[in-house]
């Protein structure tokens, strides 16, 4: 007994230290629930349209995608390169320079590729240059960003533009996403008052008609029974005079579901909708479509 | 009382902080349980020892036995201090033959019967050697479980006292309590696991033992009748 008593005690004396020592608990990793803020945002603000017009014109709006820069370039020895950037100049995205001289600086400098031989003549607006020709086609042989700086101070602009000219972006740089960039400002919806009902008031109407509607059971090809219809209203919520139908079918049921339809806005009146914009719902026109009841 | 109880009593949940919090009658159960870990450990490491070295032991007397070493000498050589259950049965039975011998009887006859009355005495005392408080290990086996859920049933119950008192049901007012009160059951089932299996192994390698001793017997006791036969 006592081998066994001895050695047992030990081990659970050990195991018990043991386990004071590392049973500390560490937390769960669950994030504590956030409240979440929640706002009452009135959904009319929100869908409530811009009108457009057709005149302005579209903006288009410029989009970064990267040129393939690799492929326009002639195969020239490396110090073409930096030939490329300027080309690119028009889709920076940074304020644009006057384009005129920077495409004769663009010229200058292929000029100085192509011929080393100092040629002052082709930019004859700025005289102050030849004093510094000279030196550049010793430099040739350096980087070229370092003639576009050293001839820039002799502008009438000042150097901090011509170096936005230069385009910085790595010629591997991806194609930017095409939903990204083609985003068009100008449109709208054609009806789009900014007083008209807000998509929760339409869909009050709705609910309204649609409590009194029994759309057309069992009717085959319910894309053909879409029931158009106008509907006049007067202030009090009551119909002006019988809804107008704005378009026919060729379903034998179509007028059946016409029939439905103009019943169910006949007997839902008095429609409870609100009196301040009354000048809105006046008048307004409602789609009844068996597939998914109606849309308003 | 553990100061660190004090402060934080709901975020304690190291194992003393376990414990500590726990109710009088939980604290008992576990109390109970690791005590009943440590008792059962002990047995079952005294039993390794003991069914082992018997085991050796047997076998080491057996060669010996059959090797034709004269009984008389093996006797004499054994008999001071017996240590092994089969020594200790040809000891017993040895014995009481050299006692009818030696007392110069006059019959023989009801001498075989006595030698295994004897014998059959021997090894029921010494299996009861080998099998004493195996029953321990049934006993913490089946009733350890029984015992921390009763623990784990009392701390759930205290805990949601608790949680009516404070009327407040947070997962962190419960939890502790919770985990304080499986406490019970993990003990429970950490001193009966092992327990179960020790005790199935033991109860296994007993009867070997036993249906070995057995043998022995007989045959001995067929070298022995042989023997009387012989001299009458």
């Amino acid at each position: 007994m006592r081998p066994g008593i001895t050695i047992s005690g030990f081990g659970h004396a050990l195991v018990l230290g043991w386990g004071l020592v590392a049973f500390a608990v560490q937390p769960l990793n669950a994030p504590p629930t956030e409240a979440m803020p929640v706002d009452l945002v009135p959904l009319s603000e929100l869908i409530q349209l811009k009108a457009g017009t057709l005149k302005t014109t579209k903006l288009e709006e410029k989009k970064p995608v990267a040129e393939k820069v690799a492929e326009p370039k002639p195969a020239p020895a490396p110090e073409a390169k930096p030939v490329d950037k300027p080309e690119l100049k028009p889709t920076a995205a940074v304020p644009p320079p006057p384009p005129p001289p920077a495409d004769k600086s663009l010229e200058r400098l292929i000029d100085k590729m192509v011929t080393p031989e100092p040629t002052p003549a082709p930019n004859p607006v700025r005289v102050p240059e030849p004093p510094k020709r000279p030196p550049i086609p010793k430099q040739q042989v350096q980087k070229l960003d370092t003639p576009t700086e050293t001839r820039a101070p002799q502008r009438t602009f000042d150097p901090g533009r011509v170096a936005a000219l230069l385009d910085r972006r790595t010629p591997q740089r991806p194609h930017a996403a095409a939903e990204e960039t083609s985003r068009q400002t100008t449109l709208g919806a054609p009806t789009g008052l900014d007083q008209r009902l807000s998509q929760s008031e339409i869909d009050a109407l709705r609910a309204q008609i649609q409590a009194c509607w029994n759309p057309p059971v069992g009717a085959e090809e319910a894309e053909k029974l879409i029931v158009r219809l106008r509907i006049q209203f007067k202030p009090d919520g009551t119909l002006t005079r019988e809804p107008e139908l704005l378009n026919r079918g060729t379903s034998p049921y179509f007028t059946v579901a016409a029939e439905s339809a103009m019943r169910a806005v006949r007997r839902c009146q008095p429609y409870t909708l609100p009196a301040a914009k009354y000048e809105v719902w006046k008048d307004v026109e409602v789609t009844f479509d068996p597939r998914d009841m109606f849309r308003g | 009382m553990n100061p660190e109880t004090l402060i934080a009593p709901a975020a304690d949940v190291t194992l003393w902080g376990l414990f500590w919090q726990a109710h009088i009658l939980v604290k008992a159960i576990m109390i109970g349980l690791t005590l009943a870990s440590v008792w059962v450990w002990a047995i079952v490491i005294d039993k390794w020892i003991l069914l082992g070295r018997t085991k050796r032991q047997m076998d080491r007397f057996e060669e010996v036995f059959w090797s034709g070493q004269s009984l008389e000498e093996l006797y004499r050589s054994v008999s001071p201090r017996p240590s092994n259950p089969m020594a200790t049965l040809f000891v017993a039975a040895m014995r009481e033959w050299k006692r009818t011998y030696e007392g110069g009887a006059r019959s023989l006859a009801g001498l075989t019967e006595r030698i295994e009355k004897v014998m059959d005495v021997t090894i029921a005392r010494e299996v009861d050697r080998l099998e004493r408080q195996l029953l321990v290990l049934a006993s913490v086996g089946s009733s350890g479980p029984f015992i921390g859920l009763l623990g784990t049933v009392w701390g759930i119950m205290t805990s949601f006292q608790a949680i009516a008192a404070s009327k407040n049901t947070s997962l962190a007012v419960v939890a502790p309590g919770i985990a304080e009160a499986l406490f019970a059951t993990a003990l429970g089932l950490v001193a009966a696991i092992p327990a179960t299996i020790f005790y199935n192994k033991y109860v296994i390698e007993v009867n070997r033992q036993a249906q070995r001793l057995e043998g022995f017997a007989d045959e001995f006791s067929a070298i022995l009748s042989r023997q009387i036969d012989e001299r009458t």
